[in-house]
């Protein structure tokens, strides 16, 4: 008998040791492939920088459920703004979201009751504290200030410039440290339609270009020699006008759903005059989406980005619609993370719509299961952000220990090496750092530890050089002179 | 005069594009080997300049390495070259022998071999910046070969300038008329291969029922 219990205490002893171990292993593991691209564009398995926490729904912040939500914004106090769109109304709360802070869904313009229609968009300007709302089937931004009193109305600009035919639906809104504003409207492909604090219509911003790819020569001349007829048949060759756009700093970001062969403005960085910063640094027409697309019924589905936010670190933050995914690069525009899925499991999403960040977390809107999902950074993720902030602060030098860490990690991380490399480029070690360039395939700083390299070694070797060429070029004399003298010997001269 | 053997012919015909091929023509000179060797130095050109460039300039995929392209760029191509340019010069009463035609077309691609070397060497030297002085010796390579290569078949067939303009125009069709073939010819083969292993597959199964 004691045997018996002794056997079966050890059995459930063995039974409870391995569903703890299989339940640590799925607490570990997500609904979806953690994954990267190694340094020829490779998909390859990495480890998860964040973790998707839970998702919220309306009635957990203790209202009723979002409907359709279409944006949303946390501003620098900590309060997440939610553009509700078909509920028409704006919902505050703060990040526990066990309590709404307030709702509006009425605002006082002088004496008058403004009612939103669809709104799609909402920002809050930290530096003055005015809400801005894209009231979009009213065509109109309204700003206002936190008690709901109206400050100013942005309609449709009556303006030559903008054109009397183009119809005027805001959908995003944007703030300088200026007061300017800057709003994204449906079908206006020349970029931002800027207005000044005063509501005085500025111009555009930052239109995205075309291509020229071989449809869009071939268009050219068709349009040439075909009547207008035909002309309105076929394809136009017009920019795609961006999807979504964040600010920070000076700096503002553009997403744009690409299409086919037209990809080169899918990730923008511009700065006030309207350049996209990532051409300096080799990064334009880098691909930010997935670079090998999935392939259904054949197929390809390319990445279609629908928002951006910027991290603490100067990270950004792509959502990618189309795959449901978020893709993270630093500032520069090197992969950090890869993370979510389409689905309808924790973690992945059926229609993803906006993102936004804050401190160590990332939140993404779903519209059509209305919810706001959480991701928590993991450890890994952490190491990474630390390392980011020494490398923004240019300490290369202290981040490397961190970044070595991270290769412990994920000997696959493209970014860490780049790190490192930095760091030995930094204390002048220029043959150390050209082999971690060259496993990171980063030309532009391969090229500049090249420079360091090649000239320390012509500094250092500089006389054995000298010595060299002068004894070569001597050597070539005499021998030359010796072969004359034998020809002309031989020619019985 | 030009009592000269042939490898110092070949410096020769590189230094004079005019006269060059013509000295080597009433010369009756021109080695085979020699020839045969700058092919294959072709072809070591083609991989030195898709594997070996510098890393600030360029980045190939280096986890598979296939030697059938390079092939295809360098040997194979010189030879469609010369078979199709000795079946259009027969057309144009041209005198060239299909020797002839494959020892002078492998002296005129001399400079660009060359060329492409020392810029392949330099892009280990040069940085970003200076890349100039690379695109520069390349862009020389291939004129001069371009010349040297005009003058060759002016030679080898005793053609006037526009008869060999016109020769090397319907070489090019030519070529790509051979490419064409031969890419049709693989893929019939393999539809036969491909309907002899379904019988062989069909008549495995009714044996094995």
């Amino acid at each position: 008998m004691k045997i018996i219990r002794k056997i079966v205490s050890a059995f459930a002893a063995l039974l409870t040791a391995t569903t703890l171990m299989s339940s640590a292993a799925t607490a570990a593991s997500e609904n979806y492939e953690n994954y990267s691209y190694d340094r020829w564009g490779d998909a390859v398995p990495s480890q998860a920088g964040y973790i998707a926490d839970r998702a919220i729904t309306g009635e957990m912040m203790g209202t009723k459920n979002l409907s359709e939500p279409a944006d949303m914004f946390i501003s620098d106090d900590g309060l997440m703004y939610i553009a509700d769109k078909l509920n028409n109304r704006i919902v505050v709360t703060d990040l526990n979201f066990d309590a709404v802070i307030r709702v509006y869904e009425t605002f006082d313009n002088g004496g008058e009751t403004l009612t939103l229609k669809n709104p799609q968009g909402v920002f809050v300007d930290d530096y003055t504290g005015f809400m801005y709302v894209c009231d979009t089937e009213n065509n109109r931004v309204i700003k206002c200030d936190k008690d709901g009193k109206v400050d100013r109305l942005f309609t449709k600009p009556d303006n030559s410039l903008y054109g009397t035919e183009i119809t005027y639906e805001p959908f995003k809104v944007c703030v300088d440290e200026m007061g300017n504003v800057y709003v994204v409207a449906r079908s206006v492909n020349r970029g931002a339609i800027m207005f000044d604090k005063n509501g005085e219509f500025l111009g555009f911003f930052g239109a995205n270009t075309v291509m020229q790819t071989a449809e869009v020569i071939a268009n050219a001349f068709w349009n040439l020699i075909s009547t207008e007829e035909q002309m309105l048949r076929t394809t136009r060759s017009v920019p795609v006008g961006f999807s979504n756009f964040d600010i920070d700093g000076q700096f503002i970001y553009t997403v744009t759903e690409t299409t086919g062969e037209q990809t080169a403005d899918q990730l923008k960085k511009l700065n006030p005059r309207g350049d996209n910063v990532l051409d300096a640094i080799d990064m334009a027409g880098e691909n930010f989406g997935d670079i090998m697309p999935a392939k259904y019924n054949e197929f390809a589905q390319e990445s279609k980005m629908r928002d951006v936010d910027i991290g603490d670190n100067g990270e950004m933050n792509i959502l990618d619609y189309e795959h449901g995914r978020i893709h993270q690069f630093d500032k520069d525009g090197y992969r950090l993370f890869i993370m979510g899925g389409k689905g309808n499991r924790m973690g992945t999403f059926t229609n993803a719509v906006a993102i936004e960040s804050h401190g160590d977390r990332i939140y993404v809107l779903d519209s059509s299961k209305n919810t706001i999902t959480e991701f928590v950074r993991t450890v890994f993720g952490g190491i990474v952000t630390e390392a980011m902030g020494y490398y923004n602060r240019a300490e290369y030098s202290e981040s490397k220990e961190l970044w070595e860490t991270v290769l412990k990690y994920d000997g696959n991380y493209v970014r860490a090496y780049v790190g490192i490399g930095l760091a030995y480029l930094f204390e002048q070690d220029y043959e150390t750092a050209l082999g971690y360039f060259e496993i990171a395939i980063s030309r532009y700083y391969y090229n500049e530890a090249f420079e360091g390299y090649r000239n320390a070694f012509l500094k250092q070797h500089f006389t054995v050089i000298i010595i060299v060429l002068a004894v070569l070029a001597v050597g070539i004399y005499i021998l030359r002179r010796r072969l004359n003298k034998y020809k002309m010997y031989e020619r019985g001269i | 005069m030009l009592d000269i053997n042939n490898a110092q012919f070949v410096k020769h015909v590189v230094f004079h594009p005019i006269e060059g091929f013509e000295d080597l023509r009433w010369k009756k000179k021109g080695s085979m080997l020699i020839a045969v060797g700058i092919v294959v130095l072709f072809f070591i050109q083609s991989i030195a300049y898709g594997r070996l460039y510098g890393f600030q300039y360029y980045v190939d995929y280096d986890k598979l390495f296939n030697i059938v392209p390079y092939l295809v760029q360098s040997v194979v191509l010189f030879l469609i070259w010369v078979v199709a340019n000795w079946a259009m010069c027969t057309l144009f009463d041209g005198e060239g022998s299909m020797r002839r035609i494959f020892i002078y077309s492998a002296y005129a691609l001399l400079p660009y071999i060359v060329c492409s070397l020392i810029s392949t060497v330099l892009s280990h030297i040069l940085v970003q910046d200076e890349e100039v002085f690379m695109t520069t010796i390349s862009i020389v390579g291939v004129v001069w070969s371009i010349a040297l290569m005009l003058s060759a078949m002016k030679a080898v067939h005793q053609f006037t300038i526009g008869k060999t303009l016109a020769l090397i125009l319907l070489t090019f069709v030519a070529m790509i008329g051979i490419l064409f073939l031969l890419v049709l010819l693989l893929t019939l083969f393999q539809q036969v291969l491909i309907f002899l292993f379904s019988i062989y597959t069909e008549i495995t199964y009714r044996v094995t029922m």
